[in-house]
């Protein structure tokens, strides 16, 4: 039920519209038919996302569970949905020995000191950092294996400074503000229904925006 | 009054930017934070608008007293 006049919101199916509110902010929501608050989250959803992705150079949003490198960031990144997905898909790809990642390591998680990772993504991190040249690299090329002798993540740092921070902030605050979204499109608006409606005892009970929706 | 009060607000606004390097950058996260709260709390456009700068202005409060008091904090170690 509508907080603002008492009308009902057809949340259509509630679980659908969460799933797509997760996928793209504000999707849920324009499949309910809520186009305004639709375009709202959209817009300003994904803006916070995408400044954040920006000034933190593209690569403040990865996927890393290494020990001593958890991206703990990424929990509340992952509610933005569908622009978090390449990056889980990257720390699998680059997960093992002599792996490498797609699209030249566009979100791929850091490489750590020492970790083997293919030629030809050894060269495409090259491409990636400036400052990484292939001295910077123990190779093997019987195996073509190329282990990095330095850290990448505190290479980003350096390169990146405030920046680096900033853009996480960004992104974590764009994840978790559509978190909200998502409420909002599976149970209506917050505090949509009153106490004494909750309890039981009010007239409007049987307009309740979940029960709309079934 | 308000005009007094409004003199306050934006002479601490610009003291705090110029004290606090980087501050701006959490301005775009306010606004937007205040409007997913005004949203997911209201249905129509109006009370959305008129939600957003309730919530505007408590967010900017509270973090600004926070801040206030970090600073104070600051120059008194």
């Amino acid at each position: 039920m509508s907080p603002d006049d008492g009308s009902a919101i057809d949340l259509k199916r509630p679980l659908v519209a969460m799933l797509l509110g997760w996928l793209v902010p504000g999707l849920g929501h324009l499949y309910q038919g809520r186009r305004f608050k639709g375009v709202l989250f959209l817009v300003v959803v994904l803006s916070i996302y995408i400044t954040g992705f920006l000034l933190g150079g593209g690569r403040v949003v990865y996927w890393s569970w290494k020990p001593g490198e958890q991206r703990w960031a990424m929990a509340c990144q992952a509610g933005i949905g569908i622009a978090a997905v390449p990056a889980a898909a990257q720390s699998m790809l680059l997960n093992g020995v002599g792996k490498a990642a797609a699209a030249g390591g566009f979100m791929a998680p850091p490489v750590g000191l020492n970790q083997p990772v293919a030629e030809s993504y050894g060269r495409a991190m090259m491409r990636r950092n400036p400052g990484l040249s292939e001295d910077d690299f123990r190779r093997q090329p019987r195996l073509r294996l190329w282990e990095l002798q330095r850290d990448e993540l505190s290479m980003w740092h350096r390169q990146l400074g405030r920046w680096f921070e900033i853009g996480t902030l960004y992104t974590m605050i764009a994840g978790m503000l559509n978190m909200l979204v998502i409420y909002d499109a599976g149970f209506g608006p917050l505090g949509s229904i009153r106490d004494d409606e909750r309890r039981g005892g009010g007239a409007g009970k049987s307009n309740s925006s979940t029960s709309a929706a079934d | 009054m308000e005009s007094l009060a409004s003199i306050l607000v934006s002479t601490l606004a610009v003291t705090l930017l110029d004290r606090v390097p980087g501050l701006a950058f959490g301005v775009p996260i306010l606004i937007a934070a205040s409007f997913v709260f005004a949203a997911t709390h209201h249905e129509h456009p109006d009370a959305i608008r008129g939600a957003m700068l309730q919530w505007l202005v408590w967010l900017g409060v509270i973090l600004g007293v926070v801040l206030g008091l970090v600073l104070l904090i600051g120059i008194w170690v």
